[in-house]
């Protein structure tokens, strides 16, 4: 068969075609306002997890401090639109921008420690800047929390009409072109020379350092990017739930994103997606049982830690492994 | 292979668990049972409080029930409560409000926080439901939302009766030590405010979060180095007790102003009345001079075993207001004719347990309460506070700035 | 039992003010620390991140309570038994939960433990309820020294906490066991090969850190109440000290410990009370700007 450029592109890009063809035409399959909710939050968490896979998954750091920087782009987020007015699309770059600057400073006091000192000392930070949130009310609102948060703002057409976000519909399409954004953004990353760096300091930091790679450097640019999308998935958040209040920075809220991408993956790039979206509707589903839910939930989690090696994503690859094992025999 | 014969298991093991949960989730929309949504914390820190506000609306549910319901355009009606677990968090109250719009649509859901107020509040005109807001927050009343009911009244009100009883007894010189919750923090700040109008002193300020700490040793000696005659306290019943003893093995022999969630009765259980005294505070729901009130506290304790408190009480008064206003209203599915009837069957008489007889046009609903003090080990006698004088002076949505 | 002694001058106050300040951060810092003990075993030592230490440490509050008061026993010998039902479920749950991550990466086995914590938690909230419980009084006793107070139960916590370093360290440095313990941290893959039984001695250890959590919640319990959430605060600040004193330090742990009691006490009386984690967490991040490795860590 002539392998035409196409071709190749479409073989490669298989999975992501295929994601976003299923994305695009969800809509039209589901009228239903809650189950459009579930997805535009599994959306929101899956931008998270898929930032923390890469600090995490792809660079080996253990960055605990993931909930701060959402939280941080949440409340730039609201606080940029609520208390100055400023539209929604321009206070999420601003958002970002401060996440990413707030990122850098705690990065570089956080790298000079490293493995259980980074982690240990990555989550104080996280509890550091939900104390502040909390207390810093003249800016926040601190426990009162932050009300109000409009939607995005509408964005004008031609012919005098505009989209705007009222609509459940609209905003799962603007969380889901966001994370189809940051995927592409972040593969594109992973597959580069930097993304190779990346892997490298995973691999073994001692060796890369020798090998002449500045693993500061890379380990640095690897926690902005990821703050970058962590401040994203914030902002996205502020403006769609509209209201915020400090426990959105929470250490736990960083703990349930690591579950996300530790159940459905970690270092895959479809990992964090699985497990934002498989944890999020299993969790609803055990809604419906007479059995205490978080205690379901908690033997899930050890059920799926301990006898799926490398997540969901792990257990698919060595499912797709076999087969291809059989059918070669 | 060890990795794909698990992988196999646990999609069994997913598959078994959607199908189980599934059954459990057929849409319950059975042809004479109205559902009651519930959403609120049943699991972590504000567990209990969850589980206050859920008592008294159960309680009342199944009391209608065992009357044979409600009659509403010649058919009969029994209710359903369906309670959802959202861990205080408002994503997880929109999510669970909307579960409970999809599969049960239910005409009313209670909840008591108002993160998940104000977030449901965006949606529940468009999706047709009644919010019973359980919160002192007066935001949730300023969003002009035309179906939402709340029933306790201003933080301000409830804390300014048990601040005056504290002035007359000569207290002075006050010191701050609430909770750094959201209510915490407001009350701190109606203490501040209300009691320097007065006339009074703030002297210290050391803001504890009443869950996490272990040890008030180090708020307490930094408050009572400045000699306060009283100390103002805010959080859940059982570490404000704690706070009141380790108080005293300090040596303080002032007196305690209890903002309006200590609740007196919960308290004794902790510390002895000997020790609270002197102090003033909340008239405890189940120790109210009212004859209903006090038939429902019994009811209550044989029902659940627990403690009535404010929480179960409106709550329980509340579902009965809209229960008697679907009869009112002639329909069990207009909720904005539901809305309009309910001022008109205010006071819902023997169940009228708090004494809701006004509601306003953000929603709010009036009540009294009383306020107590405990001297020398007894609670004295309540003293009923009438909140017109209050509400006229500081108004509904008040909030000190 | 109470007086109290009158004091000339604002100095002398201000002094005693100090003093007392002091006082408490030392009894916060036992706290921390008596709960980090069984972690500096488990994690500072074996690199096992038990984040469900804390609800372990609940557990056995509960047990203790449970003990002293439906069943009546005596609060010595209420903790006593709770410790060993402890160290048996300490066992289980390294023969169940972590032995079977041994050779994955720690995330695995913090993700196991946040697992645990919903179960114990939310199994405790509803078997028990979610209201506080109280202990029965004991040791209440309080003794003011020149206008200082303290009460009984907090001087047996203190001093408790000291034996139980001693002994620790002693345990660790000076047995044969304790040496098993450290060359099993150090590298496994040797110790097995010296013909260590890796296994025994993880049981050991969680035996030992989670019945040193037990102890802990049946000492600290009666200054305090007994409630399902109780391990969630003051996990994350045994994590801490650990850290702050550099892992597989013991007495590291236990000086990191009474740092951050400290910094809480004096920053909460002086400065504020409401920022007093960021000044503890602060500390932390301080020192590790500085040394990275904590303050008695191997670099």
């Amino acid at each position: 068969m002539r392998q035409t450029k196409f071709s190749n592109f479409i073989s490669r890009n298989l999975a992501y075609i295929i994601f976003i063809i299923v994305v695009a035409t969800i809509p039209f399959f589901v009228s239903s306002r809650f189950y459009m909710h579930i997805l535009i939050m599994c959306g929101i968490w899956g931008i998270a997890a898929a930032s923390m896979n890469l600090i995490m998954g792809y660079t080996g750091q253990v960055n605990l401090a993931h909930g701060a920087f959402f939280g941080i782009g949440a409340y730039s987020t609201g606080l940029l639109m609520l208390k100055l007015g400023i539209n929604f699309w321009l206070a999420l770059i601003m958002a970002c921008s401060i996440t990413v600057a707030i990122g850098f400073f705690i990065g570089l006091l956080a790298f000079r420690t490293k493995g259980s000192y980074y982690a240990i000392g990555t989550m104080c930070f996280n509890v550091i800047v939900t104390v502040i949130i909390e207390n810093w009310e003249g800016l926040t609102e601190g426990v009162r929390g932050l009300l109000g948060i409009p939607r995005p703002t509408p964005i004008p057409f031609p012919f005098g009409k505009e989209i705007n976000f009222t609509t459940m519909t609209a905003n799962y399409y603007l969380v889901f072109s966001f994370l189809i954004l940051t995927l592409l953004i972040i593969r594109r990353i992973v597959n580069s020379m930097i993304g190779r760096s990346f892997l490298a300091v995973r691999g073994n930091e001692e060796l890369a350092e020798s090998l002449g790679i500045n693993t500061l450097f890379t380990k640095l640019q690897s926690f902005l990017i990821s703050v970058f999308f962590a401040g994203l998935s914030g902002g996205l958040y502020a403006s769609y739930i509209g209201f915020l209040s400090p426990e959105i920075s929470d250490y736990h809220v960083t703990f349930e994103i690591l579950i996300y991408c530790l159940i459905g993956g970690l270092g895959t790039m479809a990992g964090p997606i699985i497990g934002a979206f498989s944890l999020t509707v299993i969790s609803e589903l055990l809604h419906g049982m007479a059995f205490p839910r978080l205690v379901a939930y908690g033997f899930l989690l050890i059920i799926i830690v301990i006898f799926l090696r490398g997540g969901i994503m792990g257990g698919v690859h060595l499912l797709a492994a076999n087969l291809f094992l059989k059918a070669r025999k | 292979m060890g990795g794909g014969k698990n992988f196999k298991k646990i999609i069994n093991f997913l598959i078994i668990l959607i199908l189980t949960s599934f059954m459990g989730n057929l849409s319950m929309v059975l042809a004479d049972v109205i559902n009651v949504g519930y959403t609120g914390p049943l699991s972590g820190g504000a567990a209990k409080y969850g589980r206050n506000n859920l008592e008294g609306l159960e309680m009342a549910v199944e009391e209608i029930n065992a009357a044979g319901g409600i009659t509403v355009g010649g058919k009969k009606y029994t209710f359903k409560v369906i309670a959802l677990d959202d861990r205080y968090k408002p994503a997880d109250t929109v999510t669970n409000a909307r579960r409970l719009i999809e599969l049960h649509k239910p005409p009313f859901i209670f909840c008591p926080h108002a993160g998940g107020i104000l977030g449901m509040l965006k949606f529940n005109e468009q999706e047709k439901f009644i919010i019973h807001g359980y919160t002192d927050n007066p935001a949730v009343l300023q969003q002009g939302n035309r179906l939402l009911v709340k029933a306790p009244m201003s933080m301000g009100f409830y804390n300014s009766g048990v601040i005056e009883l504290g002035w007359q007894k000569g207290w002075r010189k006050g010191a701050l030590l609430c909770g750094t919750h959201e209510s915490g923090k407001l009350a701190e700040q109606i203490f501040e405010v209300l009691w320097k109008d007065k006339g009074g002193q703030i002297v210290a300020n050391a803001p504890a979060d009443y869950a996490k700490v272990t040890d008030f040793y180090p708020y307490l000696t930094k408050v009572l180095a400045a000699k306060p005659d009283c100390i103002f306290l805010y959080g859940p019943s059982e570490p404000s007790a704690m706070i009141i003893s380790q108080a005293r093995e300090l040596g303080f022999k002032g007196g305690f102003v209890l903002g309006s969630q200590c609740k007196l009765d919960e308290m004794e259980k902790v510390t002895p009345l000997k020790l609270i005294s002197p102090s003033t505070g909340v008239c405890p729901v189940g120790m109210m001079p009212l004859p209903l009130m006090q038939d429902y506290s019994k009811r209550h304790r044989e029902r659940f075993n627990t403690i009535p408190t404010s929480e179960s009480a409106f709550n329980y008064e509340v579902m009965y207001i809209f229960a008697e206003a679907m009869k009112k209203a002639g329909t069990v599915t207009d909720v904005y004719k539901i809305m309009e009837a309910v001022p008109q069957v205010l006071p819902v008489g023997k169940h009228a347990i708090r004494g809701i007889h006004t509601m306003t046009k953000e929603g709010q609903f009036l009540s009294g309460y009383f306020a107590m003090e405990v001297d020398e080990g007894k609670f004295g006698k309540p003293v009923d506070i009438d909140p017109r004088p209050w509400y006229q002076k500081y108004g509904a949505t008040w909030t000190p700035k | 039992m109470l007086y109290t002694k009158n004091f000339n001058g604002k100095d002398d106050a201000e002094m005693a003010l100090f003093i007392q300040q002091v006082l408490n951060g030392i009894m916060l810092g036992s706290i921390y620390s008596l709960v980090a003990l069984g972690l500096t075993l488990e994690y500072g030592i074996l690199h096992i991140p038990n984040f469900a230490h804390g609800a372990l440490y609940m557990a056995g509050a509960y047990l203790t309570f449970l003990l002293a008061t439906q069943m009546g026993f005596n609060y010595w010998l209420a903790m006593m038994l709770a410790m060993i039902a402890l160290a048996a479920i300490g066992v289980l749950v390294e023969r169940l939960v972590y032995r079977p991550l041994i050779k994955e990466s720690p995330l695995n086995s913090f993700i196991a433990a946040i697992g645990l914590i919903f179960i114990f938690v939310d199994g405790a909230l509803h078997i028990f309820g979610p209201d506080f419980k109280r202990f029965p009084p004991v040791h209440y006793e309080a003794f003011q020294v020149m206008g200082l107070t303290i009460t009984l139960q907090r001087i047996i916590i203190i001093t408790v906490t000291i034996l139980l370093i001693i002994l620790l360290q002693l345990f660790i440095k000076k047995t044969t066991i304790g040496a098993t313990i450290e060359a099993t941290a150090q590298d496994r893959e040797g110790a097995l090969l010296m013909g260590i039984s890796v296994n025994r001695v993880r049981m050991i250890v969680f035996a030992l850190g989670t019945g040193l959590a037990s102890i802990a919640a049946a000492l600290i319990s009666p200054i305090h109440l007994v409630y399902p959430g109780m391990g969630g605060p003051v996990i994350l600040k045994a994590f801490v000290i650990i850290i702050l004193g550099g892992m597989g330090s013991i007495p590291g742990a236990i000086i990191g410990g009474f740092i951050l009691g400290l910094v809480e006490s004096l920053s909460g009386g002086y400065i504020s009370t409401a920022y007093n984690e960021v000044f503890s967490f602060g500390v932390l991040v301080t020192v590790l700007a500085i040394r990275p490795t904590g303050l008695f860590g191997a670099k």
